[in-house]
């Protein structure tokens, strides 16, 4: 295996991703040992996988400490609704008992080395993508959900975010009137897996203050 | 030094003549590479420092006794030996009272303690957050968070957001150079 094959036929990231065939991984393994070029850029991609889990860790805790603080605001919020305790207190006491109940397992544990872990899937919605459903199946062993939603150039400093449930009575399942953007334009938002059961749903996001609303779809499988 | 064909032959030769200098130059050029595939297989990095020492412990063996039948392949040997071990348990054999790290010549770096993992971790954070910033496009960074975190296949994501695959590639080749650069930068 040399190293414009390599290049050529992108041998770094299709070893990275497990795309290569078991005779073609040994070789390239091998020619690791041989070349320095070659080893520091799986390195760094396996540096970068990690990291980038460990920043979307980090970025969980944080959303998981606002998310607390917001569920008390939701569950007042509820209380002001009239018509949806009308509608249904054992349904509505079952979601806020359920919300609280995640809220309050507190941020993932600690690995080995200290930093903060997150048992979680993610999903990403674009705001700049269009209309189209976003369509995922989500790992059930997983108790969290990140959802990432990519926001449009010239953003708020402040969006309310809600989670629908499409079906059904088309309840919001999850609300937080407070989502601050992160650094790179996007709202992440962490929801407990068990909001996300197979079916559809609508992420309805507004800048805070501003009317206009933003809905994403998306089906879980 | 990297171990191509004729310098791992060299090395084997010498170890089995018993050269303890070229012990410790088979242990420098290799451990680095072993860390990393190691580091594949076990996916934590106590337990892949200790398969890292055990291959590297077996495999001196094998070489003083004259076991290794190629020596020009001398990297397929560590390799095949280092998954062999990663598959048998080598955990079984970690407290045996007779092995003593004092037979191994000193390891290429400590990343396995505790405090220093901590201080790479959040080194690793640090830089990756830059990496994402840096990126010109949202697209591209919707790239890196469906392959990397998503870990959804190559042809997926150029499907969905009807990328060509070289574009792809690119996307992932810059940031790995600018994770590597930026990671210069700081450790020199």
């Amino acid at each position: 295996m040399d190293h414009p094959n390599i290049e050529d036929q992108n041998v770094v990231d299709r070893y990275l991703a497990g795309e290569l065939s078991a005779d073609d991984e040994a070789r390239f393994e091998e020619h690791l040992f041989a070349c320095a070029d070659c080893l520091e850029q799986v390195e760094a991609g396996e540096d970068l996988r990690l990291g980038m889990r460990e920043v979307a860790a980090q970025d969980t805790a944080r959303a998981a400490q606002v998310t607390q603080a917001a569920g008390l605001g939701f569950l007042a919020w509820l209380g002001r609704r009239r018509g949806l305790w009308a509608a249904g207190l054992t349904s509505l006491g079952l979601v806020a008992g359920l919300l609280v109940a995640a809220l309050f397992q507190g941020a993932p544990g600690p690995t080995e080395t200290g930093a903060p872990s997150a048992d979680l899937a993610f999903v990403s919605l674009g705001v700049v993508r269009g209309a189209e459903p976003v369509t995922v199946s989500l790992d059930p062993a997983r108790p969290w959900v990140l959802l990432s939603v990519e926001l449009p150039p010239g953003v708020a400093d402040s969006y309310a975010v809600s989670l629908i449930d499409d079906e059904g009575d088309g309840g919001i399942l999850w609300r937080d009137d407070a989502v601050a953007p992160d650094p790179y334009d996007a709202l992440t938002v962490v929801v407990p897996s068990s909001f996300l059961a197979p079916g559809r749903y609508r992420v309805r996001v507004a800048a805070s203050g501003s009317t206009e609303v933003t809905e994403l779809p998306l089906v879980v499988l | 030094m990297s171990l191509d064909p004729s310098t791992g032959a060299g090395l084997v030769h010498r170890i089995a003549s018993g050269d303890t200098a070229a012990e410790a130059e088979l242990v420098s050029s290799v451990s680095r590479t072993l860390r990393f595939l190691a580091g594949r297989v076990t996916r934590r990095e106590a337990d892949a420092e200790d398969l890292v020492q055990e291959t590297l412990l077996r495999a001196l063996e094998k070489i003083r006794r004259g076991e290794v039948r190629e020596p020009e392949r001398l990297a397929g040997f560590l390799r095949s030996l280092l998954k062999n071990l990663a598959v048998q348990g080598y955990r079984r054999r970690h407290h045996d009272a007779e092995r003593s790290d004092a037979e191994l010549p000193e390891a290429a770096d400590a990343r396995s303690s505790g405090p220093l993992a901590r201080l790479l971790g959040a080194e690793r954070i640090r830089i990756t957050r830059e990496v994402l910033a840096e990126l010109p496009t949202a697209r591209d960074r919707e790239v890196l968070l469906r392959y990397y975190l998503g870990e959804e296949p190559s042809r997926d994501i150029c499907a969905d957001l009807d990328l060509p695959a070289e574009h792809f590639h690119r996307v992932l080749h810059r940031a790995r150079n600018r994770y590597r650069k930026l990671w210069e930068q700081h450790h020199g």
